[in-house]
Protein backbone atom coordinates (compact mmCIF):
# COMPACT_ATOMS: atom_id res chain seq x y z
CA UNK A 1 0.00 0.00 0.00
CA UNK A 2 1.41 3.40 -1.04
CA UNK A 3 1.27 6.17 1.76
CA UNK A 4 -1.16 8.29 -0.35
CA UNK A 5 -3.27 4.95 -0.39
CA UNK A 6 -2.75 5.09 3.32
CA UNK A 7 -3.58 8.83 3.90
CA UNK A 8 -6.67 8.05 2.01
CA UNK A 9 -7.91 5.46 4.04
CA UNK A 10 -7.30 7.44 7.29
CA UNK A 11 -8.78 10.10 5.90
CA UNK A 12 -12.20 7.89 5.23
CA UNK A 13 -11.84 6.17 8.26
CA UNK A 14 -11.89 10.20 10.33
CA UNK A 15 -14.96 10.74 8.49
CA UNK A 16 -16.26 7.22 9.40
CA UNK A 17 -15.75 7.63 13.11
CA UNK A 18 -16.66 11.36 13.08
CA UNK A 19 -19.92 11.37 11.85
CA UNK A 20 -20.48 7.60 12.73
CA UNK A 21 -20.46 7.81 16.21
CA UNK A 22 -22.42 10.97 16.37
CA UNK A 23 -25.79 8.58 16.01
CA UNK A 24 -25.30 7.23 19.23
CA UNK A 25 -24.67 11.02 21.28
CA UNK A 26 -27.48 12.27 19.60
CA UNK A 27 -29.83 9.54 20.98
CA UNK A 28 -28.12 9.40 24.17
CA UNK A 29 -28.92 12.82 24.63
CA UNK A 30 -32.40 12.64 24.06
CA UNK A 31 -32.38 9.92 26.90
CA UNK A 32 -30.77 12.75 29.38
CA UNK A 33 -33.35 15.21 29.13
CA UNK A 34 -35.93 12.37 29.36
CA UNK A 35 -37.46 13.31 33.02
CA UNK A 36 -38.98 9.66 33.13
CA UNK A 37 -35.59 8.30 34.20
CA UNK A 38 -33.84 9.28 37.34
CA UNK A 39 -31.26 11.69 37.90
CA UNK A 40 -28.72 9.12 38.47
CA UNK A 41 -29.69 6.83 35.90
CA UNK A 42 -29.47 10.39 33.65
CA UNK A 43 -25.92 11.19 34.71
CA UNK A 44 -24.69 7.67 33.71
CA UNK A 45 -25.94 8.15 30.53
CA UNK A 46 -24.54 11.15 30.18
CA UNK A 47 -21.04 9.81 30.99
CA UNK A 48 -21.69 6.93 28.61
CA UNK A 49 -22.65 9.73 26.14
CA UNK A 50 -19.82 12.09 26.80
CA UNK A 51 -17.04 9.24 26.23
CA UNK A 52 -18.79 8.19 22.74
CA UNK A 53 -18.74 11.92 21.87
CA UNK A 54 -15.10 12.25 21.99
CA UNK A 55 -14.70 10.06 19.42
CA UNK A 56 -16.17 12.78 16.93
CA UNK A 57 -14.07 15.33 18.86
CA UNK A 58 -10.60 13.21 18.07
CA UNK A 59 -11.63 12.81 14.57
CA UNK A 60 -12.23 16.47 14.06
CA UNK A 61 -8.87 16.97 14.95
CA UNK A 62 -7.12 14.69 13.66
CA UNK A 63 -8.85 15.26 9.90
CA UNK A 64 -7.13 18.47 8.89
CA UNK A 65 -3.64 16.67 9.20
CA UNK A 66 -4.46 13.61 7.28
CA UNK A 67 -6.24 15.73 4.85
CA UNK A 68 -2.90 18.53 4.92
CA UNK A 69 -0.96 15.43 4.32
CA UNK A 70 -3.16 13.92 0.91
CA UNK A 71 -2.69 17.86 -0.70
CA UNK A 72 0.60 18.10 0.06
CA UNK A 73 1.24 14.88 -1.73
CA UNK A 74 -0.91 16.00 -4.61
CA UNK A 75 1.22 19.63 -4.33
CA UNK A 76 -1.78 22.01 -3.83
CA UNK A 77 -1.04 22.92 -0.26
CA UNK A 78 1.06 24.85 0.89
CA UNK A 79 1.31 23.39 4.14
CA UNK A 80 4.11 21.33 3.14
CA UNK A 81 7.94 20.51 5.07
CA UNK A 82 8.02 22.14 8.33
CA UNK A 83 4.99 23.45 8.40
CA UNK A 84 3.02 19.97 7.76
CA UNK A 85 5.11 18.41 10.82
CA UNK A 86 3.82 21.59 12.34
CA UNK A 87 0.24 20.78 11.53
CA UNK A 88 0.36 17.39 13.05
CA UNK A 89 2.39 18.56 16.11
CA UNK A 90 -0.32 21.09 16.73
CA UNK A 91 -2.84 18.27 16.06
CA UNK A 92 -1.80 15.90 18.41
CA UNK A 93 -1.04 18.34 20.94
CA UNK A 94 -4.64 19.80 20.55
CA UNK A 95 -6.44 15.87 21.24
CA UNK A 96 -4.03 15.80 24.43
CA UNK A 97 -5.80 19.18 25.43
CA UNK A 98 -9.27 17.73 24.79
CA UNK A 99 -8.33 14.37 26.50
CA UNK A 100 -7.20 16.44 29.72
CA UNK A 101 -10.31 18.35 29.43
CA UNK A 102 -12.48 15.56 29.31
CA UNK A 103 -10.95 13.90 32.62
CA UNK A 104 -10.73 16.88 34.65
CA UNK A 105 -14.47 17.87 33.23
CA UNK A 106 -13.60 20.98 31.40
CA UNK A 107 -10.90 21.98 34.25
CA UNK A 108 -8.76 24.29 34.03
CA UNK A 109 -11.46 26.48 33.21
CA UNK A 110 -8.48 28.84 30.87
CA UNK A 111 -7.33 25.61 28.88
CA UNK A 112 -11.21 25.07 28.46
CA UNK A 113 -11.40 28.94 27.10
CA UNK A 114 -8.19 28.75 24.93
CA UNK A 115 -9.55 25.56 23.24
CA UNK A 116 -12.61 27.93 22.17
CA UNK A 117 -10.19 30.81 21.01
CA UNK A 118 -8.24 28.34 19.08
CA UNK A 119 -11.51 26.83 17.26
CA UNK A 120 -12.53 30.37 16.52
CA UNK A 121 -9.18 31.15 15.07
CA UNK A 122 -9.01 27.56 13.20
CA UNK A 123 -12.74 28.78 11.94
CA UNK A 124 -11.35 32.07 10.44
CA UNK A 125 -8.44 30.72 9.43
CA UNK A 126 -10.27 27.78 7.01
CA UNK A 127 -12.87 29.95 5.96
CA UNK A 128 -10.84 32.83 4.96
CA UNK A 129 -8.87 30.91 2.77
CA UNK A 130 -11.08 28.51 1.69
CA UNK A 131 -13.12 31.50 0.27
CA UNK A 132 -9.48 32.92 -1.23
CA UNK A 133 -9.12 29.84 -3.22
CA UNK A 134 -12.51 29.41 -4.21
CA UNK A 135 -11.66 32.74 -6.06
CA UNK A 136 -8.68 31.70 -7.13
CA UNK A 137 -6.10 33.23 -4.89
CA UNK A 138 -4.90 30.83 -3.01
CA UNK A 139 -3.26 29.58 -1.15
CA UNK A 140 -4.80 25.82 -2.32
CA UNK A 141 -4.73 25.43 -5.64
CA UNK A 142 -7.73 23.59 -6.74
CA UNK A 143 -11.35 24.84 -6.54
CA UNK A 144 -12.45 21.59 -5.16
CA UNK A 145 -9.87 21.80 -1.97
CA UNK A 146 -11.32 25.34 -1.49
CA UNK A 147 -14.35 24.28 -1.35
CA UNK A 148 -13.57 21.41 1.43
CA UNK A 149 -11.90 24.04 3.25
CA UNK A 150 -14.85 25.94 3.37
CA UNK A 151 -17.31 23.16 4.05
CA UNK A 152 -14.59 21.85 7.38
CA UNK A 153 -14.21 25.54 8.25
CA UNK A 154 -18.30 25.60 8.29
CA UNK A 155 -18.18 22.04 10.33
CA UNK A 156 -15.76 23.41 13.11
CA UNK A 157 -18.17 26.30 13.02
CA UNK A 158 -21.45 24.30 13.61
CA UNK A 159 -19.44 22.33 16.79
CA UNK A 160 -18.40 25.88 18.42
CA UNK A 161 -22.08 26.43 17.77
CA UNK A 162 -23.02 23.32 19.89
CA UNK A 163 -20.60 24.20 22.33
CA UNK A 164 -22.15 27.95 22.58
CA UNK A 165 -25.92 26.43 22.44
CA UNK A 166 -25.02 23.54 24.99
CA UNK A 167 -24.10 25.87 27.86
CA UNK A 168 -26.79 26.86 29.72
CA UNK A 169 -27.27 22.60 30.34
CA UNK A 170 -24.27 22.16 32.56
CA UNK A 171 -26.00 24.63 35.93
CA UNK A 172 -29.44 23.17 34.82
CA UNK A 173 -27.80 19.34 34.92
CA UNK A 174 -26.03 20.40 38.06
CA UNK A 175 -29.22 21.69 39.85
CA UNK A 176 -31.10 18.50 38.65
CA UNK A 177 -28.19 16.55 40.28
CA UNK A 178 -28.96 18.91 43.76
CA UNK A 179 -32.45 18.96 44.06
CA UNK A 180 -33.95 16.56 41.39
CA UNK A 181 -36.16 17.43 39.22
CA UNK A 182 -38.65 20.15 38.40
CA UNK A 183 -40.08 21.63 35.33
CA UNK A 184 -37.59 24.98 35.00
CA UNK A 185 -34.62 22.38 35.46
CA UNK A 186 -36.04 20.09 32.88
CA UNK A 187 -37.13 23.19 30.31
CA UNK A 188 -34.09 24.34 30.50
CA UNK A 189 -31.87 21.31 29.83
CA UNK A 190 -34.41 20.76 27.31
CA UNK A 191 -34.01 23.93 25.52
CA UNK A 192 -30.42 23.79 25.07
CA UNK A 193 -30.59 20.74 23.73
CA UNK A 194 -33.04 21.31 21.08
CA UNK A 195 -30.86 24.90 20.11
CA UNK A 196 -27.99 22.19 19.61
CA UNK A 197 -29.59 19.97 17.18
CA UNK A 198 -29.20 22.28 14.19
CA UNK A 199 -25.77 22.26 14.78
CA UNK A 200 -25.67 18.96 15.13
CA UNK A 201 -27.37 18.39 11.47
CA UNK A 202 -24.85 21.28 10.45
CA UNK A 203 -22.01 19.19 11.17
CA UNK A 204 -23.13 15.87 9.46
CA UNK A 205 -24.34 17.81 6.55
CA UNK A 206 -20.97 20.16 5.71
CA UNK A 207 -18.84 17.36 6.99
CA UNK A 208 -20.82 14.82 4.75
CA UNK A 209 -20.72 17.43 1.57
CA UNK A 210 -16.63 17.81 2.20
CA UNK A 211 -16.34 13.66 2.25
CA UNK A 212 -18.85 14.36 -1.41
CA UNK A 213 -16.12 16.28 -2.92
CA UNK A 214 -13.31 14.57 -1.54
CA UNK A 215 -14.02 11.54 -3.23
CA UNK A 216 -15.56 12.48 -6.55
CA UNK A 217 -13.43 15.90 -7.07
CA UNK A 218 -11.72 14.29 -10.19
CA UNK A 219 -15.03 13.20 -12.02
CA UNK A 220 -17.06 16.65 -11.15
CA UNK A 221 -14.03 19.03 -11.11
CA UNK A 222 -11.84 16.75 -13.78
CA UNK A 223 -8.49 16.95 -11.04
CA UNK B 1 -25.80 13.92 -13.14
CA UNK B 2 -22.42 12.05 -12.21
CA UNK B 3 -24.35 8.78 -10.48
CA UNK B 4 -20.58 6.99 -9.91
CA UNK B 5 -19.94 9.95 -7.74
CA UNK B 6 -23.16 9.67 -6.14
CA UNK B 7 -22.80 5.78 -5.93
CA UNK B 8 -19.19 5.95 -3.98
CA UNK B 9 -20.48 8.92 -1.73
CA UNK B 10 -23.49 6.33 -0.56
CA UNK B 11 -20.92 4.13 -0.62
CA UNK B 12 -18.98 5.35 2.51
CA UNK B 13 -21.97 7.11 4.16
CA UNK B 14 -23.21 2.77 4.64
CA UNK B 15 -19.81 2.16 5.98
CA UNK B 16 -20.49 5.45 8.41
CA UNK B 17 -23.26 3.92 9.57
CA UNK B 18 -22.11 0.44 9.94
CA UNK B 19 -18.06 1.15 11.29
CA UNK B 20 -19.15 4.55 13.09
CA UNK B 21 -22.27 3.53 14.56
CA UNK B 22 -20.93 0.41 16.01
CA UNK B 23 -18.49 2.27 18.22
CA UNK B 24 -21.41 3.34 20.31
CA UNK B 25 -22.93 -0.32 20.78
CA UNK B 26 -19.52 -1.64 21.43
CA UNK B 27 -19.04 0.77 24.33
CA UNK B 28 -22.48 0.38 25.62
CA UNK B 29 -21.70 -3.26 26.33
CA UNK B 30 -19.42 -2.49 28.55
CA UNK B 31 -21.63 -1.12 31.03
CA UNK B 32 -24.82 -3.15 30.03
CA UNK B 33 -22.63 -5.72 32.76
CA UNK B 34 -22.09 -3.43 34.91
CA UNK B 35 -24.08 -4.77 37.87
CA UNK B 36 -23.25 -1.47 40.45
CA UNK B 37 -25.63 0.15 38.11
CA UNK B 38 -29.37 0.39 38.75
CA UNK B 39 -31.67 -1.26 36.37
CA UNK B 40 -33.14 1.14 34.94
CA UNK B 41 -29.58 2.67 33.71
CA UNK B 42 -29.13 -0.73 32.48
CA UNK B 43 -32.32 -0.73 30.63
CA UNK B 44 -31.76 2.80 28.93
CA UNK B 45 -28.22 1.91 28.09
CA UNK B 46 -30.19 -1.14 26.32
CA UNK B 47 -31.83 1.19 24.62
CA UNK B 48 -29.41 3.11 23.50
CA UNK B 49 -27.70 0.24 21.95
CA UNK B 50 -30.49 -1.25 20.60
CA UNK B 51 -31.13 1.88 18.54
CA UNK B 52 -27.70 2.52 17.29
CA UNK B 53 -27.37 -1.39 16.30
CA UNK B 54 -30.25 -0.58 13.91
CA UNK B 55 -28.02 1.43 11.60
CA UNK B 56 -25.13 -1.51 11.13
CA UNK B 57 -28.12 -3.89 10.49
CA UNK B 58 -29.87 -2.14 7.77
CA UNK B 59 -26.63 -1.03 6.01
CA UNK B 60 -24.96 -4.40 6.17
CA UNK B 61 -27.52 -5.47 3.73
CA UNK B 62 -27.84 -2.28 1.49
CA UNK B 63 -24.21 -2.33 1.22
CA UNK B 64 -24.19 -4.86 -1.40
CA UNK B 65 -26.65 -3.67 -3.91
CA UNK B 66 -24.81 -0.18 -3.71
CA UNK B 67 -21.27 -2.14 -4.06
CA UNK B 68 -23.00 -3.76 -7.44
CA UNK B 69 -23.85 -0.11 -8.25
CA UNK B 70 -20.75 0.83 -8.48
CA UNK B 71 -18.73 -2.37 -9.59
CA UNK B 72 -21.57 -2.19 -12.75
CA UNK B 73 -20.13 1.53 -13.48
CA UNK B 74 -16.66 0.44 -13.07
CA UNK B 75 -17.91 -2.14 -15.98
CA UNK B 76 -16.71 -5.05 -13.92
CA UNK B 77 -20.34 -6.32 -12.44
CA UNK B 78 -21.74 -9.07 -14.26
CA UNK B 79 -24.89 -7.73 -13.09
CA UNK B 80 -25.44 -4.93 -15.63
CA UNK B 81 -28.34 -2.02 -15.95
CA UNK B 82 -31.86 -3.30 -15.19
CA UNK B 83 -30.70 -6.31 -13.58
CA UNK B 84 -29.45 -4.38 -11.53
CA UNK B 85 -32.79 -4.10 -10.01
CA UNK B 86 -33.00 -7.68 -8.95
CA UNK B 87 -30.22 -6.88 -6.06
CA UNK B 88 -32.33 -3.89 -5.17
CA UNK B 89 -35.71 -5.81 -4.48
CA UNK B 90 -34.14 -8.78 -2.88
CA UNK B 91 -31.88 -6.19 -0.44
CA UNK B 92 -35.78 -4.10 0.32
CA UNK B 93 -37.16 -7.25 0.79
CA UNK B 94 -34.92 -8.52 3.12
CA UNK B 95 -34.34 -5.82 4.96
CA UNK B 96 -38.84 -6.07 5.12
CA UNK B 97 -37.84 -9.61 6.79
CA UNK B 98 -35.15 -8.17 9.59
CA UNK B 99 -38.08 -5.87 10.73
CA UNK B 100 -40.04 -8.27 10.99
CA UNK B 101 -37.43 -10.90 12.55
CA UNK B 102 -36.76 -7.69 14.88
CA UNK B 103 -40.29 -7.50 16.32
CA UNK B 104 -40.75 -10.64 16.75
CA UNK B 105 -37.65 -11.40 18.90
CA UNK B 106 -37.69 -13.82 21.56
CA UNK B 107 -40.74 -15.45 20.71
CA UNK B 108 -40.69 -19.09 19.07
CA UNK B 109 -42.06 -17.35 15.92
CA UNK B 110 -39.07 -15.17 16.22
CA UNK B 111 -36.14 -17.66 16.70
CA UNK B 112 -37.89 -19.32 13.35
CA UNK B 113 -37.42 -15.82 11.82
CA UNK B 114 -34.49 -15.67 12.59
CA UNK B 115 -33.16 -19.42 11.80
CA UNK B 116 -34.41 -18.24 8.24
CA UNK B 117 -32.39 -15.49 7.94
CA UNK B 118 -29.13 -17.03 9.31
CA UNK B 119 -30.03 -19.49 6.20
CA UNK B 120 -30.27 -16.33 3.51
CA UNK B 121 -27.35 -15.11 4.89
CA UNK B 122 -25.37 -18.67 4.62
CA UNK B 123 -26.35 -19.03 1.27
CA UNK B 124 -25.23 -15.37 0.10
CA UNK B 125 -21.72 -16.25 1.72
CA UNK B 126 -21.64 -19.16 -0.24
CA UNK B 127 -22.60 -16.98 -3.68
CA UNK B 128 -19.88 -15.00 -2.61
CA UNK B 129 -17.22 -17.04 -2.14
CA UNK B 130 -17.81 -19.55 -4.85
CA UNK B 131 -18.06 -15.92 -7.28
CA UNK B 132 -14.80 -14.87 -5.93
CA UNK B 133 -13.00 -17.95 -5.97
CA UNK B 134 -14.05 -18.72 -9.90
CA UNK B 135 -12.94 -15.28 -10.50
CA UNK B 136 -9.27 -15.80 -9.35
CA UNK B 137 -9.02 -19.05 -10.87
CA UNK B 138 -11.10 -18.34 -14.76
CA UNK B 139 -11.25 -14.58 -14.38
CA UNK B 140 -15.49 -14.15 -14.34
CA UNK B 141 -17.93 -13.14 -13.33
CA UNK B 142 -16.21 -10.53 -12.01
CA UNK B 143 -14.30 -8.04 -14.09
CA UNK B 144 -11.30 -7.13 -11.57
CA UNK B 145 -9.50 -9.71 -8.84
CA UNK B 146 -9.98 -6.65 -6.29
CA UNK B 147 -13.68 -6.33 -7.06
CA UNK B 148 -13.68 -10.37 -6.07
CA UNK B 149 -11.52 -9.76 -3.57
CA UNK B 150 -13.82 -6.79 -1.66
CA UNK B 151 -16.19 -9.94 -2.37
CA UNK B 152 -14.63 -12.29 -0.66
CA UNK B 153 -14.36 -10.01 2.68
CA UNK B 154 -17.58 -9.27 2.29
CA UNK B 155 -18.38 -12.95 2.95
CA UNK B 156 -15.88 -12.83 5.88
CA UNK B 157 -17.77 -9.78 7.45
CA UNK B 158 -21.02 -11.39 6.78
CA UNK B 159 -19.69 -14.70 8.47
CA UNK B 160 -19.05 -12.60 11.64
CA UNK B 161 -22.49 -10.94 11.65
CA UNK B 162 -23.40 -14.84 11.69
CA UNK B 163 -21.39 -15.00 14.86
CA UNK B 164 -22.36 -12.26 16.67
CA UNK B 165 -26.30 -13.90 16.04
CA UNK B 166 -25.51 -17.58 17.20
CA UNK B 167 -23.51 -15.85 19.89
CA UNK B 168 -26.49 -13.23 20.81
CA UNK B 169 -29.31 -15.87 20.83
CA UNK B 170 -30.01 -16.11 24.20
CA UNK B 171 -29.42 -12.08 24.73
CA UNK B 172 -33.04 -11.63 24.35
CA UNK B 173 -34.23 -14.08 26.70
CA UNK B 174 -31.07 -12.86 29.39
CA UNK B 175 -32.17 -9.25 28.90
CA UNK B 176 -35.53 -10.15 29.32
CA UNK B 177 -34.65 -11.64 32.93
CA UNK B 178 -32.93 -7.91 33.75
CA UNK B 179 -35.60 -6.48 33.01
CA UNK B 180 -38.47 -8.95 34.82
CA UNK B 181 -36.96 -10.04 37.43
CA UNK B 182 -36.98 -7.80 41.16
CA UNK B 183 -33.37 -8.13 41.22
CA UNK B 184 -30.48 -9.07 39.73
CA UNK B 185 -28.97 -12.51 40.48
CA UNK B 186 -25.44 -13.70 40.69
CA UNK B 187 -26.13 -16.58 37.71
CA UNK B 188 -27.66 -13.57 35.32
CA UNK B 189 -24.43 -11.41 35.91
CA UNK B 190 -22.46 -14.37 35.09
CA UNK B 191 -24.26 -14.67 31.86
CA UNK B 192 -24.51 -10.86 31.16
CA UNK B 193 -20.56 -10.93 31.42
CA UNK B 194 -20.24 -14.24 29.41
CA UNK B 195 -22.75 -12.81 26.74
CA UNK B 196 -20.74 -9.84 26.42
CA UNK B 197 -17.59 -11.21 26.78
CA UNK B 198 -18.27 -13.90 23.82
CA UNK B 199 -19.51 -11.34 21.28
CA UNK B 200 -16.23 -9.27 21.28
CA UNK B 201 -14.15 -11.15 19.22
CA UNK B 202 -16.65 -11.39 16.24
CA UNK B 203 -17.39 -7.56 16.61
CA UNK B 204 -13.38 -6.87 16.15
CA UNK B 205 -12.83 -9.22 13.72
CA UNK B 206 -16.19 -8.11 11.45
CA UNK B 207 -14.44 -4.33 12.15
CA UNK B 208 -11.13 -5.24 10.70
CA UNK B 209 -12.71 -6.94 7.47
CA UNK B 210 -14.60 -3.75 6.85
CA UNK B 211 -11.51 -1.49 7.35
CA UNK B 212 -9.62 -4.05 5.03
CA UNK B 213 -12.39 -3.95 2.53
CA UNK B 214 -12.68 -0.25 2.54
CA UNK B 215 -8.55 -0.34 1.85
CA UNK B 216 -8.76 -2.81 -1.11
CA UNK B 217 -11.83 -0.54 -2.70
CA UNK B 218 -9.35 2.78 -2.43
CA UNK B 219 -6.03 0.73 -3.62
CA UNK B 220 -8.12 -1.71 -6.24
CA UNK B 221 -4.36 -3.47 -6.47
CA UNK B 222 -4.17 -5.72 -9.32
CA UNK B 223 -3.13 -9.00 -9.04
Amino acid sequence: MEWQDFFKLLHVITFVYWVGADIGVFYAARLVVNPQYTPQTRANILKILDWIDQIPRYMLLATFPVGATLAANLAISPITGFWLYAVWIVAIGWMWVITHLHKHHGKPKALAQADLAARALLIAALVVTGIMSINGDGPFLRDWLGWKVLLFGCAVACGFGIRIAFRPFGPAFAQLMKEGSSPPVEAAMKKALDNAVPFVIGIWVFASAAAFLGLSHERLFGS
Amino acid sequence: MEWQAVWIFLHVMLLVYWLGADIGVFYCSFHIRRADYSKETRLAVLRISGFINQFPLAVGIFILPVGLQLADGLGLSPIRDEWLLIPWVLAVAWFLFNLRVAKKRGSPAGQRLARIDIGIRVALILILVVSAIWTFVAGEPWGANWIALKVLIFAYVLTCGIGIRVTYRNAGAVFGKLADLPATTPELEAEIRRLTKAVKPWVLTLWAGLVVMAAVGITQPSF
